[in-house]
């Protein structure tokens, strides 16, 4: 495979990665420290910029169980443009079932957006970080 | 040879290399990717949604109230010195903007005028966002001392006087109150006016001031339902995208040229002007700081951070008792950001027409369209806050193909003639 090829394939894999991410709207990360295995999904299909959405958050430890009563603050930004986000999105609701529904999120650029999480329950504090592709 | 030629010949050379990298233009490719295609498709006029609803005006799609806030859009009589309109400073003959570097009603304003057409698809109004819908942003100007100069006193009292206009009003948003006694109602009076309107209006006794408040909200919304029927016609880019339908060959089609096409990848690409200019309008009508300095002799611009504080006690925001909205549908200035990320921070400007607004920024700082393509390639330090654009490294060919795309990005309103004229009294 000539160099040229290669490129091309790289090129074209990170774009399907890309795209696919921006489409799927569904994110899953782990907390730092470990415990938390956090999923994230857009109730905006396909995610789109300039359009007010909300997200659904499930936390689950790590026997799989749903974690309740968690106080959760998500922040963020584009990194490239050291600029935060265009809303204050904030939880409005707990679910049930380990499910919070956040509110008030718009991303109005294209590009990598980055979404901060701070996770407190009880005297724990847990951090997590999810990228989209936009 | 002399070692002095041979001096000369290589500062030639090297003098030679240099105009020709910055003046040789790089071939357009073939075909768009499809990723390039799926950008420039975002772009196109076709792609402009129905007009979003304005639920905190109940009559923003009424053909009355549009025809109302017509009369009222032209009427100088709405002003301190029955000379000033808003089509004073908002001209249909030139783009619904004034061609001056900022606003002059009854004396000259610190801002510049902003077109308006597509104005109704924002969310935020005025450079920093002071106003969260069309209708609560028609009102500002009517009782700002350097523009209207008028009180909403006299606002109510001119409708209640005026036949044709009691009846409109009447219509649509039920009788009038009597406003004859003049101990109850005086001549000249706002919470937001000179010394003695303010006087007279502390004066008033609360219902009489709401009512009187009410009825100037009401004719925000006459003149927002006028507002929502401005909107943008296509240009030689909308064609152009038509085009693409028919034919993948990035030059097959005739509305632009080479220079503009290689412009528009530009614009999508290197020059990331996409990144703020988006969607069918070219703006995400959000705010971003891009470091532009303020005019000469005058302290800069606080932008979102004072615009998100002024929209949130706005008495006629979203969530106040004049607005038709239910308190859950105002999202945007529920999750809304400010404090210190936004200062200096000003509203995307529309890209499409710029032919007519210029000169441009906030406060008409830049005079010609090369200048703020300068202004971007060179990023510098914000002088508040912290510049969001990063220095682009564009030849001099490259500045002249964007500048280039702009122009396809000018065409006539898609507005009934009608509605650009004065109308008849």
């Amino acid at each position: 495979m000539t160099a040229n090829r290669i490129r091309d394939w790289l090129t074209g894999l990170a774009l399907v990665l890309a795209v696919s991410t921006a489409q799927a709207a569904t994110v899953q990360t782990q907390s730092t420290p470990s415990g938390l295995q956090i999923e994230m999904q857009s109730q905006l299909q396909p995610l789109t910029i300039n359009q007010m959405h909300d997200w659904v958050i499930s936390l689950t430890d790590t026997q799989g169980q749903a974690v309740n009563n968690a106080d959760i603050t998500v922040t963020g930004g584009m990194p490239t443009h050291d600029h935060g986000l265009a809303t204050t999105p904030r939880i409005t609701q707990q679910l049930g079932d380990g499910q919070y529904l956040l509110q008030g999120v718009r991303f109005h650029m294209p590009g990598l957006w980055q979404l901060e999480l701070l996770i407190q329950i009880e005297e724990t504090t847990y951090r997590a970080q999810v990228e989209l592709n936009l | 040879m002399p070692r002095k030629s041979k001096l000369v010949g290589v500062l030639l050379l090297s003098a030679l290399t240099y105009l020709a990298w910055q003046w040789v233009p790089v071939p357009l490719p073939s075909h768009w990717s499809d990723e390039q295609r799926a950008l420039i498709e975002s772009l196109a006029l076709s792609q402009l949604p129905p007009l979003p609803d304005d639920t905190g005006n109940a009559v923003a799609d009424d053909p009355l109230a549009a025809r109302f806030g017509h009369q009222l859009f032209f009427d100088t009589r709405l002003s301190a010195n029955n000379e000033v309109s808003c089509a004073t400073c908002h001209m249909p003959t030139a783009g619904f903007t004034d061609g001056r570097r900022v606003a002059v009603g009854i004396s000259a304003t610190e801002r510049n005028t902003m077109p308006l057409a597509g104005a109704a698809y924002s969310r935020w109004y005025f450079w920093d966002g002071r106003k969260d819908s069309l209708w609560s942003q028609a009102l500002a100007p009517l009782e700002d001392a350097r523009e209207h100069g008028t009180t909403r006193m006299e606002v109510a009292r001119l409708i209640s006087s005026t036949d044709s206009y009691r009846d409109s009003y009447e219509q649509l948003f039920g009788e009038l109150p009597a406003l004859e006694d003049s101990d109850r109602f005086p001549s000249r009076a706002s919470p937001l006016g000179d010394e003695q309107s303010k006087l007279a209006w502390q004066r008033m006794d609360e219902s009489d001031r709401h009512e009187v408040s009410l009825i100037f909200a009401n004719i925000g919304k006459a003149l927002a339902a006028y507002q929502r029927k401005l909107l943008p016609g296509p240009a030689a880019f909308d064609h152009y995208v038509a085009d693409l339908q028919h034919s993948s060959s990035v030059t097959d089609s005739s509305a632009m040229s080479r220079a503009q096409l290689a412009g528009l990848k530009l614009f999508i690409g290197k020059a990331q002007c996409i990144n703020c200019h988006n969607g069918p309008l070219f703006t995400n009508n959000d705010f971003h700081n891009t470091a532009v300095l303020s005019a000469p002799g005058v302290l800069p611009a606080a932008g979102r951070s004072e615009g998100l504080r002024l929209a949130r006690s706005d008495p006629f925001n979203c969530t106040g008792k004049f607005s038709d909205a239910d308190a859950s549908e105002c999202i945007e200035l529920e999750f809304a950001r400010g404090g210190d990320d936004m200062i200096g921070a000003q509203r995307t400007a529309s890209l499409r027409n710029l032919a007519d607004s210029a000169p441009y920024m906030h406060a008409g700082q830049i005079a010609t369209l090369e200048e703020v393509i300068d202004h971007y390639v060179a990023a510098d330090i914000a002088v508040i806050g912290h510049n969001e654009a990063k220095p682009l490294n564009l030849r001099a060919i490259e500045k002249r193909q964007l500048r280039a795309f702009l122009d396809a990005l000018n065409g006539d309103l898609a507005t009934d003639e009608q509605w650009l004229n004065a109308p008849s009294r």
